[in-house]
Order: structure tokens, then C-alpha cells, then sequence
């Protein structure tokens, strides 16, 4: 039983890569279309505790990222690869990635597939708590 | 899951090649400059929980290892290795503390098996403040 004043997030990301270079992943929050990035409202904490990534293309490489200025500059949170096609990978973190919100406080996927185009996708189970 | 006023969970993520041999994977904390170590200051503690790891092309060691003389001497905090090229990810049970200190840091050191590799390594934790001895 979560405590009132946190609310659980679902974040999803589907696609397919064009090619090797590195691309954005639109993701889903809730019904909300899917967008390039996510805002992080002012006045909430949101914690990235589960992250799911699945991508066949082998040698994928997944990052979540966080920008502090509107999305002119983004910084890695976390880095993982997919090598081969197997099966999803599920990172269950101990601390979870903490992204605090601001007026111009962005997070998104990034993903690279360097044999080329494939389907990729993502999930992130997060909370925001204010 | 929240967190007291002063613990401040972080993300520290190092990307590059490794090899021939044991290689130091830089680091960057939050978008700051990539460096080869993370100071850990005064005052503070890292207490490390998850060690999230990946090499592309081979099968890889990597090791956190922290330094208390400015970086004339190094030892390991934690090890960990993937099989064959992929990610893994260890959850600590019982998390590493650094203490910090005015020539405290940690740094990531990756050897692939395979002698190159494309590597990525990504420390999460918290950083909270040293307990300070009640006065009498």
C-alpha cells in the first residue's frame, strides 16, 4: 500500500530503431501520447526503481537520460546493453534513479542499435512522490 | 520509497573501451565532466547499492576500488564480472560504504577477457551526511 502522497508512474517506450545511430524513444506516461521526453513537474521526486528493456537487434544499447535545461543538455542516469536476442532484461534497483523536478527538468530513453534498424522497447516502473 | 532531507540518491555512470588489460573507465556524476575518479568529500558518505554492468564484445571484469591517498594507492570495494557480452546488474544486500574524506575517490577499473571491449558501468546509491559524535 503506497502512501498517499505517491503516485505510481508507468512509463513505456515503443518503437523502431532506423538505423545504428543513436535515437530517442518516444515514451508513454499513462494514456498521455507518446512524446521525445517526459517533464518532471516542480515540486515532485520522481524514482526509477524497475527498469525493462527488451531490443532483438543485437549489441542495443539503452540509456535513461535527464535533462536540467529544457533538453539543450542531457546527462546519462543509467547505461545497459542487450547482446543478442534473448530475452527482456529487468534491472530491479536498490536505490532507485532519482530524477528531482524543475521548470525545465526532462527525462528520456535513448537507444541504439548498431547492427541497424529493429524494434525496441522499455518500461520504467517509477513513483512520484512530491 | 523516499528519503530523508539530507540523503541524496545518485547515479554515477562511466561509457568507453577497455583493454588490453585493466583499464579505468571514466566516470561522470550528473553530467559532470567525464573524469577517471569520483571524489567522495568530507563529511559524506557513498553508500553504494546497485552496480549495473555491461561489455558488448567480450566477457568483462570490473571493479569499483576506492582511494584514500589522492590516488597513490587503490583498493576494491566491490567485483563483479559478466559471463559473455552482456549487462548485469548486482543488487547489493549489504551495500558498500565509502567514507568520505579529503583525499577519498572511487574510480571503475574493467578488464575484458576477450582484450577489448565496449564497456558501461553504472553505480547507484546515496550520498549522506557522516554522523557527527554528540557533544556532552
Amino acid at each position: 500500500m503506497l502512501p498517499d502522497d505517491i503516485t505510481e508512474l508507468n512509463i513505456t517506450g515503443r518503437g523502431t530503431t532506423s538505423g545504428a545511430a543513436e535515437e530517442t524513444l518516444p515514451l508513454t506516461l499513462g494514456l498521455s501520447a507518446p512524446a521525445a521526453s517526459l517533464a518532471v513537474p516542480e515540486g515532485t521526486t520522481w524514482m526509477i526503481s524497475d527498469w525493462i528493456i527488451c531490443a532483438p537487434p543485437a549489441g542495443t544499447i539503452h540509456r535513461i537520460q535527464q535533462s536540467n535545461d529544457g533538453g539543450l543538455n542531457w546527462f546519462n542516469k543509467a547505461v545497459a546493453r542487450v547482446i543478442g536476442s534473448g530475452p527482456s532484461k529487468i534491472f530491479r534497483f536498490r536505490t532507485p534513479i532519482k530524477v528531482k523536478g524543475g521548470p525545465a527538468v526532462l527525462v528520456r530513453a535513448r537507444v541504439t542499435t548498431p547492427p541497424g534498424p529493429g524494434p525496441v522497447d522499455v518500461a520504467w516502473a517509477a513513483m512520484s512522490q512530491p | 520509497m523516499s528519503f530523508a532531507d539530507d540523503v541524496f540518491p545518485i547515479s554515477i555512470v562511466g561509457e568507453g573501451s577497455a583493454g588490453p588489460g585493466e583499464t579505468t573507465v571514466n566516470l561522470s556524476q550528473e553530467g559532470s565532466t567525464p573524469a577517471a575518479s569520483i571524489p567522495v568529500h568530507e563529511g559524506q558518505k557513498l553508500v553504494i547499492t546497485d552496480f549495473l554492468i555491461s561489455s558488448s564484445l567480450s566477457a568483462a571484469e570490473f571493479i569499483i576500488q576506492q582511494t584514500q591517498d589522492g590516488g597513490a594507492s587503490w583498493f576494491d570495494v566491490v567485483v563483479q564480472r559478466t559471463i559473455t557480452a552482456d549487462s548485469g546488474l548486482e543488487a547489493l544486500e549489504s551495500p558498500r560504504v565509502v567514507k568520505g574524506g579529503p583525499n577519498t575517490a572511487i574510480r571503475v577499473r574493467c578488464t575484458p577477457d576477450g582484450g577489448f571491449s565496449e564497456v558501461s558501468a553504472t553505480i547507484l546509491g546515496r550520498l549522506e551526511p557522516t554522523q557527527v559524535p554528540a557533544q556532552s
